[in-house]
């Protein structure tokens, strides 16, 4: 079983490419579980026709009792048909009640509840996708690349400065756990978002923290529209030029041998190597 | 004083828009005081041209904590903006976890605390005090000054699309939560337009839904992403443009807002269902 995490900064579209992740893989029959970490709980949204309910909510409810929690309760078959017999399962960690508690204890219950019910053994799941937040790279959020459970970690990321700070972030927890974890750098996955220069930007970043780029998305009306749908292109664009590109990064993810410790960047150097791009 | 915080879905401009309203409100005369409450730690860096300064969780971690050794010209950076009056610029970031490590929203906390310890707001005599908040994880460190009542006056940036509106409301469930003891509430919404169909249309009956209205649309612009990749305000770089103009705009706006409201809480299903359906009728 191959354990992958998908960080990037809120707002870059990394449940977008998780699912579509999902999707291809499960197209190949595989079996596969998105789990979305982010309080925000639609990463599965493009999956599932309905809002899971929450691991977290679930838990809740039963006053933290793992023991009384069934598996039919927290993850969700997705109704899509994936060609090969292939499936997708999705679960939502879920957040904090808004203004109390703990942001990242979402991601370390998920995973525990997760664990602890069995879950990737009972479903005979080939592929587990954790699709994490990455602008608060805590205790919590990090727990997949802490703990080992992701192997592979891609990044999702533009050629805006934010972007690639998060990535620099992410890169800094590989290099911190990897001894312990076992935890590496697959890629970084490319959403452009219109920067100037941004494929140089982007291809000279990888470069420098010694990655490769796996897929580089363009500025799509096409991708937001079906978003908004609640769909993934697969579905309502299934011949666009969008739908092949997530098809590749699929089968590049899948592919992929080539993980690495990156090297990581201090802020104030990615800034003023960044600022040469924009000249 | 008056204490302002803006919250906002990480990406969605909110350090961008906030130091455009510090610096046009510093701009009126007022001694402003900027927070940046994000683990990026990057929201002061327009009003310091570019320059990113030291953390109050780093300048903490190395004094291990010891607050009674922290000065205030450790944490606490004045703009070297020009203005056109005697307003002043102050510039404070919390910081956040070292990666991989500890909590998120203790930032927020230390960075508030150590700043009510050096009694900064009183001796820097301020007029306002603008946190610039991290609005995904709501969580007790991030909500820390609507929680505790800081920040009296809350604003949401926001874009038509439906991730935001999600954080969104979910910042609004956390006044809603904390309004009666803390007396936080919801001074509306900051439009950040991002090339969507009739997305002014879809924020205004967005704010109506809440409860609360749009103090300021900002236009998606090239030049903004120029300005901001430079280091510098429009108000620098750019200060006849219609984007400068809105930001002037947005912050008068805000200044004599008089419209503050308890929001309603809006659950992910529903949001999602009035959504889909403004849309559909849209492409109709």
């Amino acid at each position: 079983m191959r354990q992958i995490a998908i960080y990037g900064k809120g707002g870059i579209g990394k449940s977008t490419v998780a699912s579509h992740l999902s999707y291809t893989l499960a197209d190949q029959g595989l079996k596969v579980l998105q789990i979305g970490c982010s309080p925000k709980n639609d990463s599965t949204r493009q999956l599932l026709k309905d809002f899971p309910s929450t691991i977290l909510d679930v838990l809740r409810k039963k006053e933290f009792d793992y023991d009384a929690v069934e598996m039919n309760e927290i993850v969700y078959e997705s109704p899509l048909l994936f060609k090969n017999g292939g499936k997708v399962y999705c679960a939502e960690s879920g957040g904090p009640e808004p203004g109390v508690g703990c942001g990242g204890k979402g991601v370390v219950e998920a995973i525990e509840t997760l664990t602890r019910l069995n879950i990737f053994e009972n479903l005979h799941c080939d592929v587990v996708i954790y699709d994490i937040l990455g602008d608060v790279v805590c205790g919590g959020f990090s727990l997949p690349i802490r703990q080992g459970y992701a192997q592979e970690t891609y990044v999702v990321a533009s050629g805006e400065l934010e972007a690639l700070y998060q990535v620099t972030n992410v890169s800094k927890a590989i290099k911190r756990f990897e001894v312990r974890s076992g935890s590496k750098l697959g890629g970084l996955i490319i959403n452009l978002r219109r920067v100037k220069n941004e494929l140089k930007i982007v291809k000279d970043f990888a470069d420098k923290i010694g990655t490769q780029i796996i897929g580089i998305i363009p500025y799509s009306q096409v991708v937001k529209e079906c978003g908004g749908q609640g769909e993934t292109v697969f579905r309502l664009a299934p011949d666009s030029e969008e739908a092949n590109i997530y098809r590749k990064i699929g089968e590049r993810v899948f592919n992929n041998k080539n993980l690495v410790v990156p090297k990581t960047i201090d802020f104030e150097d990615l800034y003023q190597w960044w600022l040469r791009y924009l000249e | 004083m008056r204490q302002i915080a803006i919250y906002g879905k990480g990406g969605i401009g909110k350090s961008m828009v906030s130091s455009h309203i510090s610096f046009a409100l510093a701009n009126k005369g007022l001694k402003v005081m900027h927070v940046g409450c994000d683990p990026k730690h990057d929201s002061t860096r327009l009003l310091l041209m570019g320059k990113m300064p030291k953390t109050i969780l780093d300048t903490l971690r190395k004094k291990n904590f010891a607050i009674q050794h922290v000065a205030r010209d450790e944490v606490v950076f004045e703009s070297p903006l020009k203005l056109e009056c005697d307003g002043k610029i102050y510039c404070a970031e919390s910081g956040g976890p070292d990666p991989g490590l500890g909590c998120g929203g203790k930032g927020v906390i230390e960075a508030i605390e150590t700043l009510q310890h050096l009694n900064v707001y009183r001796e820097l005599e301020l007029d306002v005090v603008l946190y610039d908040v991290l609005g995904d994880v709501v969580c007790g460190g991030f909500s820390m000054p609507i929680r505790q009542g800081y920040a009296e006056e809350i604003y949401i940036v926001s874009s038509g699309e439906i991730e935001v509106l999600f954080a969104a409301s979910n910042i609004c469930k956390a006044i809603s939560r904390f309004t009666s003891r803390s007396g936080a509430k919801l001074g509306g919404i900051i439009g950040n337009l991002r090339e969507l169909k009739n997305e002014e249309d879809i924020l205004n009956k967005f704010a109506e839904l809440l409860g609360t209205h749009v103090v300021g649309f900002i236009p998606y612009s090239e030049i903004i992403k120029e300005c901001s990749g430079k280091g510098m305000t429009l108000f620098q770089l750019a200060p006849h443009s219609k984007e400068c103009d809105a930001f002037q705009k947005l912050t008068d706006g805000i200044w004599n807002n008089k419209e503050f409201s308890v929001p309603k809480s809006i659950n992910f299903e529903d949001l999602y269902a009035w959504w889909k359906k403004l849309v559909a009728k849209r492409n109709a």
